[in-house]
């Protein structure tokens, strides 16, 4: 009998999904905004329950439950409670307001099950389940042409992302017999080297997963789909759906590639260093906040890949330490920008940087908020984006990617000019009109959760690091080479 | 004539995801990059289950289940969103939807 309480959590999920929907369906009162408040309780409830769960390996190791999927899985359901928390108060002007909730849902579970990925096939399923959702609410807002050109747009470049990675899976299928992570990894050490069928696979994977986290060359889909996209789900694209795609990358790489870590380290660096490069120079150049934010995101997944490459090296718990520790501040610090650019473009139907000019007067909280996180995201300290930033450079360091760390410290200090020029827009600039700018309730509260975790991560990360060690064990210990006889998938007839 | 193996239905299928790959690339018609994209799925499912064959196990063809599932779940998102375009513009050319800037 399979133990299947691991995945309690993902069936709430599921579950929470139906009853939003019926709930919607119901007409339960729409000026309650009470769908967004029922999604991101039960998000937390995941959370909790979660953490709860046993650790297992199920179905010959296909799906992984442990502590390194929990770290990831509480990333995506913070995000999914706030993006869920800040959409509510749109809630009673939105057709389909049970839908889109769902949706989001639908899409956090496929990450989860990204995250707890021990095979391709699970993984591409994950992918694909998170991905499929995400294009049906990038074009949620029909009537918005710019909402469904952006859904063409990722339509056709996810789907050609997810062919290639499913053409990497029937390759690594081919070779080894099977897609679990444990049968990639008997292969490697059967063979004693990198067969040129499986660089073709690991280049086909690499793709697809590339897509995901929005790195260079793979990045074209991001600045046009980020823009068109209604903000909420920017916000969660960004944030959720890049972080996991690095939760399978990384488990990809030490797992089933653990073997020849020296082969694809290099495909890393170069990954990394055209994402800090091209992000940095293209996102000085836009006058677009959603845009400036889009190359930013880019930049930012070159440094989670700085700290991927230094993961080649013999320890790699720091690296999986800090790309958890990230993961997790850099969705609330990223969410927290767009839902501020949300309340400025809902309120002067402009998404310029230059809407925000003299934030400051109109809505000084907000203008706080905003300047918090834009030096967050610049690393400015004490803020948690400086914590995570260091933590990233400090792993892709012990690892020897000197290099590469130089060339992200001073791509940060390039990166603080794009995001200055918005803060100057902010608080030098004088507005256009007085005007007040009203904030719902629901969004200041996300903000504020926003805000405080900000903070207190960058003053405390004491509790953030000690996540990452777990998790960073959890997959050392999964990811440990043993004997052909003890893997998992040995065990079947 | 030697038999068909598996090396044959694996170049099969390496030359329709090749057709599907240049066809996403030069077509201009989203249904027509749509039929390309399946194609690419397809070619994938084909060498799924000529591998799994060859190598005597069953989860080639469970994953090519899995594959279809997906595809379909694809399929409908695709061609919603397609209307939608249509309904908000009158044409679906690729090369006229660019209110975005690239």
């Amino acid at each position: 009998m399979i133990d299947l309480r691991p995945l309690i959590p993902h069936c709430l999920i599921v579950g929470l999904g139906i009853l939003v929907v019926l709930l919607d369906a119901l007409r339960v009162r729409r000026n309650a905004c009470c769908l967004g408040f029922v999604t991101a309780l039960g998000a937390v409830a995941a959370i909790a329950l979660d953490w709860m769960g046993p650790d297992a390996r199920l179905w010959a190791g296909q799906i992984v439950a442990d502590p390194y999927s929990r770290a990831f899985d509480t990333i995506f359901l913070a995000v999914l409670a706030v993006v869920a928390l800040a959409s509510a108060s749109d809630e009673p002007h939105i057709a389909f307001a049970g839908e889109y909730y769902a949706l989001l849902c639908f899409a956090t579970v496929g990450l989860m099950f990204t995250a707890s990925a021990g095979s391709l096939l699970i993984l591409y399923v994950g992918i694909e389940l998170s991905t499929i959702c995400l294009m049906a609410l990038v074009g949620f807002a029909k009537r918005d042409r710019r909402s469904s050109e952006a859904a063409v747009k990722f339509f056709v470049l996810g789907s050609v992302g997810s062919a290639l990675m499913l053409y990497g899976c029937s390759i690594v299928f081919g070779l080894a017999g099977g897609t679990e992570y444990g049968k990639v990894l008997g292969v490697l050490s059967g063979v004693g080297g990198f067969p040129i069928v499986l660089w073709l696979g690991f280049a086909c994977v690499m793709a697809g997963l590339g897509f995901k986290i929005a790195a260079v060359p793979f990045h074209m889909w991001a600045p046009d789909v980020y823009q068109g996209a209604p903000t909420t789900i920017t916000a969660f694209m960004s944030t959720a759906s890049k972080v996991g795609g690095f939760a399978a990358l990384l488990r990809f790489l030490l797992v089933a590639l653990g073997a020849a870590p020296d082969r694809w380290a290099p495909v890393i660096v170069a990954l990394s260093a055209a994402s800090i490069v091209l992000g940095n120079l293209l996102a000085v150049a836009q006058t677009n906040l959603k845009r400036m934010l889009a190359y930013s995101g880019i930049t930012q997944a070159g440094y989670l890949l700085v700290a991927v490459a230094g993961a080649s090296a013999a320890d790699s718990g720091l690296a999986v330490g800090a790309v958890v520790m990230y993961g997790m501040l850099y969705g609330f610090m990223n969410v927290g920008a767009f839902l501020v650019a949300q309340v400025i473009e809902d309120h002067t139907g402009s998404g310029e940087i230059t809407a925000l000019k003299g934030l400051h007067k109109r809505q000084p909280l907000l203008a706080l908020a905003m300047l918090l996180f834009l030096f967050s995201l610049g690393g400015i300290p004490p803020l948690a984006g400086f914590v995570g930033k260091l933590y990233l450079f400090a792993a892709g360091w012990e690892g020897g990617r000197f290099a590469l760390v130089g060339l992200g410290a001073v791509a940060s200090v390039v990166a603080l000019y794009y995001y200055l020029m918005v803060a100057l827009q902010v608080y030098i600039k004088d507005p256009d009109d007085d005007t007040r700018i009203p904030v719902s309730r629901q969004v200041s509260l996300a903000v504020a959760v926003c805000v405080v975790a900000t903070l207190a991560i960058g003053v405390y990360p004491r509790p953030l690091v000690r996540l990452g060690d777990r998790a960073a064990t959890a997959l050392h210990a999964y990811a440990a080479p043993r004997p052909q006889s003890a893997l998992p998938s040995a065990q079947k007839p | 004539m030697d038999p068909i193996t598996a090396t044959h239905y694996i170049g099969l299928s390496a030359i329709l995801f090749a057709i599907g790959a240049v066809g996403v690339g030069i077509k201009r018609n989203p249904i027509v990059i749509f039929m390309c994209i399946e194609l690419m799925l397809n070619a994938a499912n084909l060498a799924l289950v000529a591998m799994g064959k060859h190598l005597g196990s069953i989860s080639g063809q469970m994953m090519a289940i899995f594959v279809m599932a997906v595809a379909a779940a694809e399929v409908a998102i695709g061609l919603g969103i397609i209307v939608s375009i249509f309904r908000s513009r009158e044409t679906i050319d690729i090369d006229e939807v660019n209110l975005l800037k690239l």
